[in-house]
């Protein structure tokens, strides 16, 4: 592990463990969304604020809203690919993580269900009819699954890279990892969340000001709200995020022995916390350039965007470097290289390339064949 | 030597239950989604055709029910299949995993699209064109089917792995004996699935009168038509499958037969009133029928895969994995070296046993029994032996393999069986706080021969009828 990742290790493994990393970021993507989106609206939900019109009604929680059920979709459906990958890169190490974990791990399926029909229920216009004590109770419900959801991730990930502690595990069921660990684990995720959400919902506020900005100058203006009053608010969440991300990543840090360290800040992964702090600046540039524009546009969600990707394949790899450390890789590399003989491979390519064709289709069909 | 997983404890309820019962939602519901995007085409066509008035306020209403139901539950469902596969048998889902991770990844991509294309319609049908409606659904209807294509593959590749087993070529073992019948059976079920749910909902459509109704779940059960050629189908998969997983549904394993039964009846009633009543006759039934025979449909649906998973054994995958997680080439290594050699994870709750004998006997019972038995519970090892002595117990898990053919072959040393004996003995006896050591050499002897004379290969419940060199299987035939 001499080489910046994931140069230095044998193809096949190299091969299967970028997989799952870009896998696992495009999973990320819409996962922080539906995240962070639902931790926001319960915020704005408890606290209403001032305005004239409530923070749940504004355009950026509206938007949220409205698509966190599809985003959540997206996490779940895009998602299957990292757990794919993973069963080839980590087979053992996941597999005895999940059975250790037990009805800890298995309680996802049944919370996510959960939380999905809360999404659409945070999502009608029925819930904001209810008392406030309910519309309360249903947002944060609905960002607490979500949460723990996030818990039982992290403490797989953590479990499988414990194996001298695995029989001890299966006789006490005690994890082996203390409180502060998983909470600056978590606490890098869902603060980073943020960063990515408002990137996404960054570019739907900004087509919907550009809709907006359309139909102001239309004599059929319709009740599409201003959303540059967003602006200001995404950058504070993504500021915001990125500073407990980056606490909670030094405290994590710290907790770790004198090894992970050294690997964290050797050749293995110094690069991508270069690529990390790159990321951060394009990101502060990208919503510094909005903020003072005090309105969206293309070329600084583009610039956020940018900063986003980068930071995101940033927190994966340093991530996957801190297992990588933890689980002695080499040991994998015969099962890694007869996985990659297994056929199938060129029908996953064409398959690839016709499905995101049809994608680009389908989108195509919404913007062209809208009745007018 | 297989890696050993650890394994929990379920208490009465046997793990392939909870796996059962997971996959069970998920396939009605998935079966239910890809047959869905095929009536709803159908429907499309008929609003844009103006050949149903009512067509157009039906594909609405029946796609919300899908995007709320299918898309939440059914998608959570496949992810639970595979989170329980890997708590019943990591082993099974790691090899099915490693073997066809690029036919999954592909079925990943149409999964993809199936979630765009159906959001998409979900979200602006309202406002779209007919062509363009249209065309999503046919593109949802597409992809639901094709995953429905894949996955089928890579299931029936379990039960007949066919010339896979000499080529190890991903498309031999896909395109298997199996595949074909499976694949256009699983087909006229969906069509089928979705036409009832569309009864149901259709009754739910209060703003329609009974003759609008009428007309609309005339036009639906025209999806079941198709359920003409299940029979024959039924008899295709029957003929493919091996002749000792054909043998226990059709009688050898009274549990498999029932759950045939329950699968043929219902799917015969649903057909013959489908067929004479809905579609012959045109007429017309209420929400509490529809429901009824969704409700039937689940039943054989559940019957159907209770058939597909049991029909298996001895194997989770054929000639390849046993149901225990043991290779079949394993066995007589495990005979030698005992099959907790390399077992790290202790017995929990270790002082409850009364001696080291029967603690063994515990972790054997672990390793080899507990995915498909419990100690008291569902199939419960104390009700199964609770009239054999020991010798008998001895002998009949000695010769396993014989004792019933869809057993596999006890994969341990003479001591490991013996400590096995020991435990379920002291678990028939309620467990009491002292129990003797058995230390016989003469027992162990007696184990010995009985497992040299079983043998290490998979029974063969032809043997008394076609003599010892009989295959029980038809490995040539692939």
């Amino acid at each position: 592990m001499n080489a910046v990742f994931p140069f230095g290790f044998p193809t096949p493994t190299a091969f299967y463990l970028s997989l799952y990393v870009l896998t696992f970021v495009l999973h990320h993507v819409f996962m922080h969304y539906v995240l962070a989106g639902s931790l926001y609206v319960a915020w704005t939900t408890i606290w209403p604020g001032r305005d004239t019109l409530a923070r749940a009604e504004q355009p950026l929680a509206a938007t949220l809203r409205d698509w966190m059920p599809f985003l959540l979709s997206a996490a779940i459906t895009v998602g299957v690919a990292p757990l794919l990958f993973i069963q080839i890169v980590y087979q053992d190490q996941f597999y005895t993580a999940n059975l250790l974990l037990w009805w800890r791990w298995m309680v996802v399926v049944p919370v996510l269900i959960v939380a999905f029909y809360l999404l659409y229920l945070v999502k009608s216009k029925m819930l904001w009819n209810w008392p406030y004590p309910v519309r309360m109770a249903v947002t944060v419900g609905t960002s607490a699954c979500f949460v723990f959801v996030g818990f039982c991730w992290t403490a797989n990930s953590l479990l499988a890279s414990s194996g001298q502690n695995w029989p001890d595990v299966y006789a006490t069921g005690r994890l082996p990892f203390t409180t502060s660990a998983m909470i600056s684990r978590m606490l890098i995720w869902i603060g980073g969340s943020f960063a990515t959400m408002s990137a996404i919902v960054g570019w739907q506020l900004f087509y919907l000001q550009r809709r907006f900005e359309r139909q102001q100058f239309s004599e059929n203006a319709g009740p599409v709200a201003d959303t540059r009053g967003s602006v200001p608010t995404l950058a504070r969440l993504t500021g915001g995020g990125l500073v407990v991300a980056l606490l909670a990543g030094i405290a994590y840090l710290a907790q770790c022995d004198a090894q992970s360290r050294s690997i964290v800040f050797g050749s293995l992964i110094l690069p991508y916390i270069l690529l990390a702090i790159v990321g951060t600046v394009v990101l502060g540039i990208g919503w510094t350039r909005q903020w003072r524009s005090r309105q969206f546009s293309f070329v600084g969600m583009m610039t956020v965007t940018t900063g986003v990707a980068l930071n995101l394949i940033a927190a994966a790899v340093i991530r996957e470097g801190l297992r990588l450390r933890a689980i002695d890789i080499g040991t994998l590399a015969q099962k890694h290289a007869d996985a990659a003989t297994v056929g199938g491979f060129g029908v996953f390519v064409v398959a690839a390339i016709i499905v995101s064709v049809l994608i680009a289709w389908c989108i195509r069909l919404v913007q062209t064949g809208l009745r007018a | 030597m297989s890696y050993v997983y650890p394994a929990n404890d379920y208490g009465p309820i046997m793990p392939g239950l909870v796996m059962a019962g997971v996959a069970i939602v998920h396939v009605f519901l998935a079966q239910f989604a890809v047959g869905g995007g095929i009536l709803l085409c159908y429907f499309q066509w008929l609003a844009m055709t103006g050949r149903e008035v009512h067509a157009r306020q039906f594909v609405e209403g029946y796609f919300k029910l899908l995007v709320l139901i299918s898309f939440v539950v059914g998608a959570l469902t496949g992810v639970g299949i595979w989170f329980t596969a890997i708590q019943i048998s990591p082993a099974t889902i790691g090899a099915m995993v490693d073997n066809f991770h690029w036919l999954w990844a592909t079925e990943w991509t149409f999964f993809c699209l199936e979630i765009v294309s159906g959001y998409c319609f979900y979200r602006y049908h309202n406002r779209l064109n007919d062509r363009a409606a249209m065309t999503l659904l046919t593109i949802y209807a597409l992809a639901s089917w094709v995953s429905l294509f894949v996955i089928n593959g890579i299931l029936s590749w379990q039960l007949t792995p066919g010339r896979w087993l000499e080529t190890r070529s991903v498309f031999d073992g896909f395109f298997n004996p199996s595949f074909f019948p499976s694949l256009l059976f699983r087909t006229v079920v969906a069509l089928t699935l979705s036409s009832l749910a569309a009864c149901v909902v259709i009754n739910l459509m209060s703003s329609l009168d009974r003759d609008a109704k009428r007309a609309l779940i005339n036009r639906a059960a025209h999806l079941l038509v198709p359920m003409v050629v299940m029979p024959g189908l039924g008899v295709w998969f029957l003929s493919v499958m091996p002749a000792d997983s054909r043998s226990w549904v059709l009688g050898g394993s009274p549990a498999m037969m029932l759950f045939l039964n329950i699968s043929i009846g219902s799917s015969m009633a649903i057909g013959g009133y489908a067929l004479l009543g809905m579609v012959a006759q045109r007429l017309y039934i209420n929400g509490a029928t529809a429901s009824l025979l969704l409700l039937l449909a689940f039943g054989a649906t559940a019957g159907g895969e209770f058939v597909r998973e049991g029909s298996r054994k001895p194997y989770s995958i054929r000639y390849v994995l046993y149901s225990n997680a043991i290779k079949p080439d394993e066995v007589a290594t495990l005979r030698e070296v005992g099959c907790i050699h390399n077992d790290p994870y202790p017995l929990r709750h270790a002082s409850a046993y009364p001696n080291d004998q029967v603690r063994l006997g515990a972790r054997v019972f672990r390793r080899q029994c507990s995915v498909c038995h419990t100690v008291e519970g569902t199939n419960a090892l104390t009700e199964l032996t609770g009239s054999w002595d020991e010798n008998q117990m001895r002998m009949n898990i000695a010769k396993l393999q014989h004792t019933k053919a869809f057993m596999p072959p006890f994969a341990g040393t003479a001591a490991e069986l013996e400590s096995l004996v020991q435990f379920i003995n002291w678990s028939n006896r309620m467990r009491p706080d002292q129990w003797p050591a058995s230390n016989s050499p003469e027992v162990l002897a007696q184990i010995g021969t009985w497992l040299n004379e079983a043998g290490t290969a998979a029974g063969n419940f032809q043997q008394n009828r076609l003599g010892p060199q009989s295959r029980s299987n038809d490995v040539e035939r692939f």
